[in-house]
């Protein structure tokens, strides 16, 4: 069991309230101060829930809520984070128009697909649009260049750019497969399932519509994702979009795939210790959790106090503090990287020093 | 006249909320509080154009009050979504 502050507590209990309607519990939410709830915002805030957590503190009695002036300024913020997924919704729109004058189809993949399954949807927070193309990545790309847009970083798995002053990234794969055998094996599961199954179709703005996964396929992806997300910092945003997904598609994808899939890929360890910290902590009732035969307890905690107790970004531009920070970095997520590529500590460490030494300014540079 | 539809009303712990945002980059967001009857009247004509003499016959019947009376509420809400730049 972690040791957690007060503000963790409250801000898992507030999820809870808001994603499920849980009965609040009282005696932990009696009298707390103006100064308790700044620290709620702020993790709620660093955690990617801070209109969730909002959505939770309003549907406490009136006397438990934030005071009055701190309530004022998280509507204000909340209502920013509503316009950003407006913005992100109808721009999300526009790309698929243009897509289409290409005869173009387009899968969203995450986010606002995601988002739709939450009570508030538009209180989700998102960072970008993810999208793939049904084969036709490169054609994509170049009717992107043609409107004058600038194609830029070409990552493992995806090309980005801005759309509307919204960041997009058009998948050639979907998970980092030419880089990880983990993720070659469930790449090649997620290719299986496309071939099999048909994609949802969810609708947008502007009598628009776009693909969706299929549950199974989103299963493995959501999985997957989450489960990279533990190297760099996943969130209690993560784990709610866990738990919202096991609940609501619970019945409508293949379990015996997905558990096949996850195990062969030597991850299904991981996902179950994830899963059921969802239950334990964001709340996800036991009976949708598709991953419940092995004993995890000891993973649970080291992982959900990862998540919990995430290293603070370095404000410094100091290169030798970007320096130890990164060494320090590094250090602690090695454990992480075992786990999550499912390689040795010598491997991970030799991979390091060769981007080094490929790149030294990488570890100096913020 | 039309109340813009940039502008959303929002029911918080009780109180009716107005959140009107300040120019990109700026620090300038503003949230007006309602009365409940204001809140209403916003909620009634939302979306459709109006005149004032369509809000004074909304208020005198649902609140039972008079004309005069009516007309003075209902001017007095007019006048603070235009000196707002909520409605025009």
């Amino acid at each position: 069991m972690i040791q957690m502050k007060l503000e963790n507590t409250i801000c898992l209990e507030l999820v809870q309230i808001a994603i499920w309607n849980k009965q609040p519990n009282l005696d932990i939410l009696n009298s707390l101060t103006s100064e308790d709830w700044a620290k709620i915002s702020e993790f709620s805030n660093k955690q990617g829930v801070y209109a969730i957590v909002f959505d939770g503190a309003m549907k406490l009695p009136i006397n438990m809520q934030p005071p009055r002036n701190q309530k004022l300024t998280w509507l204000v913020n909340v209502n920013s984070i509503e316009d950003r997924f407006d913005r992100y919704l109808n721009s999300c729109a526009e790309l698929v128009k243009l897509y289409a004058q290409d005869n173009i189809k387009v899968m969203l993949l995450k986010g606002i697909g995601l988002a739709y399954q939450y009570p508030v949807p538009r209180h989700r927070e998102g960072g970008d649009i993810d999208i793939w193309l049904f084969g036709n990545y490169k054609r994509g790309n170049e009717l992107i260049e043609k409107q004058g847009l600038e194609l830029f970083h070409e990552g493992e798995k995806h090309i980005s750019f801005y759309f509307q002053n919204i960041p997009i990234e058009n998948h050639s794969r979907f998970l980092a497969s030419n880089l990880s055998a983990v993720d070659k094996e469930l790449e090649d599961s997620l290719e299986e399932i496309l071939k099999r199954e048909s994609c949802d179709i969810a609708a947008l703005p502007q009598d628009t519509s776009v693909f969706t996964p299929s549950p199974t396929f989103n299963a493995i992806f959501l999985g997957r994702h989450m489960i990279k997300h533990m190297i760099d910092g996943a969130s209690i945003r993560h784990l709610c979009d866990w738990s919202i997904f096991l609940e609501k598609y619970y019945g409508k994808y293949d379990q015996k795939y997905i558990i096949n899939a996850f195990n062969k890929a030597g991850m299904l360890e991981l996902i179950t210790a994830l899963s059921n910290i969802c239950v334990k902590h964001i709340g996800l009732p036991k009976c949708y959790n598709p991953f419940e035969d092995m004993d995890t307890e000891k993973l649970e905690s080291k992982l959900f106090a990862a998540i919990i107790y995430k290293k603070e970004k370095l404000q410094s531009s100091n290169t030798l503090k970007i320096f130890f920070y990164k060494c320090s970095k590094f250090y602690n997520s090695i454990w992480k990287k075992e786990l999550v590529e499912k390689r040795s500590k010598y491997e991970i460490v030799l991979k390091a020093i060769k981007n080094f030494v490929l790149n030294p300014s990488r570890l100096f540079n913020k | 006249m039309l109340i813009n539809n940039n502008y959303k009303l929002r029911h918080i712990s009780g109180e009716h909320l107005v959140i009107m945002k300040g120019k990109e980059g700026t620090d300038m967001t503003r949230v007006i509080s309602l009365s409940s009857s204001a809140a209403w009247l916003w909620e009634q004509l939302e979306g459709k154009e109006f005149s004032e003499n369509d809000a004074i016959e909304l208020i005198m019947q649902e609140y039972d009050i008079d004309k005069d009376r009516a007309t003075l509420d209902v001017k007095k809400w007019i006048d603070s979504l235009r000196q707002n730049n909520i409605a025009e």
